[in-house]
């Protein structure tokens, strides 16, 4: 390609030499590919123990509260790489699973103890994403419906929720902007994904800096637009709020 | 949250299938471990249909196993902190990742007759100090890398007084150390130091000679549960003998080359 010879007689250590490109691109748009499902997917499956953990932390017994509180602690205060031995050595020695590839890059055998950690320790940063967007919710609101005869259950579900998404969805796809990042803690544990694709290509043709550039490039086009989005949509969200 | 739930049902068949799973095809597949990042032994590299594939002297040695027992073989990638831990939790049959023996390796697992012998540890330095390291006293008070857990570090700490040991856990990052002047020099297995020699200019091997070779072995799980050794050390009698091992290497080398381009 065209484009291929600005990077001839670069040495191969350098940041920008990207000669390997037309040749090893599919490792980089498989890796891109796997990342999102991986972070998406994670995001996705967390919002529902979050939820229970956030509800859980705002509940009148004592020990639901602790026990949620604990399980957030731990996730929020231990490494996430930790996290990722222990579920991929511990919980996924006990719960095999079979070597199935999907899609043609996506080994089910690794991919799936993969948004398992992601998904759990997600969870905790959700859990306390919904349960500061339940706060913020006038607490005139959950009297009011109260006072109509909701049930406690019924006004957290028809009344407060509802509001409290409005706090929740901009930080929960910043949640998600940060998992397309810390995804990449993944590939230590040889899950394809992009950096994994660029670790793979920079011993495969002995040039150890240029592709980690490259990835680093990927993330800022994917992650930079979709924080402005996030942004966007938050001032959209904020105009119906009243001063 | 119908979506949600479905998802979750998928997984929980998919976690149900795993057990009918394994059962059937351990006795047809050979699971071979190995950490992929390590030209020309094991490595990735695009095929002419663009496919991603595990290529090697390794790689090659494990096929001829696999072939001589009639079964397939399936490669695991791992790094190389990992393939021992692996191996004893058992997934995987046999570990080659150009794997020397040594007294703490033979804890944790068995090893087949040496199958290759690579050239002795090189010391890579930069190419415009290459006269300032001529012996092993040279480095000393300097930083030399090398890899965690491997022969090549414990020989910086026995072999080259008063050198400091950086160790990193890949090759690519200590050629970056190397190449930014973050450490002095590094220490490789032959084949690969003079594999990055060749393909970077600024790199050069240090005219010093630094311990001896060691071969390389087949790991398999303490005690051979599986019974695999006899047939391992049969195939890689013949390979030695026939001389195929060198034709492996050579397509090896070959591939190396042509990824770099």
């Amino acid at each position: 390609m065209w484009w291929s010879n600005l990077f001839a007689g670069m040495s191969p250590a350098n940041f920008f030499n990207f000669s390997f490109l037309p040749k090893y691109l599919s490792f980089f748009v498989q890796g891109l590919e796997y990342t999102l499902l991986l972070s998406v997917i994670s995001v996705g499956l967390a919002v529902i123990p979050a939820l229970a953990l956030a509800l859980m932390r705002l509940s009148r017994s004592r020990i639901v509260r602790n026990l949620s509180g604990a399980y957030i602690a731990v996730f929020r205060s231990t490494p996430m790489m930790v996290q990722l031995y222990i579920i991929f050595y511990g919980l996924f020695s006990v719960i095999r699973i079979p070597s199935v590839v999907i899609l043609g890059f996506i080994d089910l055998s690794r991919f799936i103890p993969g948004v398992v950690a992601l998904a759990l320790n997600s969870s905790a940063y959700v859990a306390e994403i919904i349960r500061a967007g339940i706060l913020a919710v006038d607490g005139g609101q959950n009297e009011a419906a109260r006072s109509l005869g909701l049930s406690s259950w019924q006004s957290m579900k028809l009344v407060v929720l509802p509001q409290a998404i409005k706090n929740i969805l901009p930080a929960l796809a910043n949640e998600l902007v940060t998992m397309v990042k810390e995804s990449s803690i993944c590939s230590v544990l040889g899950m394809t994904e992009l950096i994994w694709g660029a670790k793979t290509v920079a011993t495969t043709t002995y040039k150890t800096l240029s592709p980690y550039v490259l990835a680093a490039l990927v993330y800022f086009v994917i992650n930079y637009p979709a924080s402005k989005a996030i942004e966007a949509i938050e001032r959209r969200m904020r105009r119906g709020d009243r001063i | 949250m119908k979506k949600a739930t479905a998802i979750v049902l998928a997984l929980l068949m998919v976690l149900s299938l795993a057990a009918c799973g394994s059962a059937s095809s351990e006795s047809k597949t050979l699971v071979m471990a190995t950490s992929a990042d390590y030209p020309p032994y094991e490595f990735i590299i695009l095929n002419d249909k663009n496919e991603q594939q595990y290529v090697g002297i390794d790689i090659s040695v494990s096929e001829a196993i696999a072939a001589d027992m009639g079964k397939e073989l399936q490669v695991v990638n791992m790094d190389f902190d990992s393939l021992m831990a692996g191996l004893q939790k058992g997934d995987a049959d046999m570990v080659l990742a150009a794997i020397e023996i040594t007294e703490e390796r033979l804890e944790a697992a068995d090893f087949s007759d040496p199958y290759y012998t690579d050239l002795p540890p090189m010391i890579l330095i930069k190419a415009d100090k290459a006269a300032e390291y001529t012996s092993l006293e040279a480095f000393s008070g300097k930083s030399v890398g090398a890899q965690t857990g491997t022969t090549k570090a414990d020989l910086v700490t026995s072999d080259m007084p008063g050198a400091n040991l950086v160790g990193l856990t890949s090759v690519n990052d200590l050629v970056n150390q190397l190449v930014y002047d973050k450490v002095d020099a590094i220490v490789l297995d032959g084949a690969v130091a003079t594999q990055y020699a060749k393909s970077n200019s600024d790199l050069v091997v240090a005219d010093v000679a630094l311990g001896e070779a060691y071969p390389y072995c087949v790991a398999v799980q303490k005690g051979d549960p599986k019974g695999l050794l006899p047939s391992i050390n049969e195939t890689i009698a013949k390979l030695v003998a026939d001389g195929t091992i060198e034709q492996y290497i050579a397509d090896a080398e070959a591939l190396s080359d042509q990824a770099i381009e």
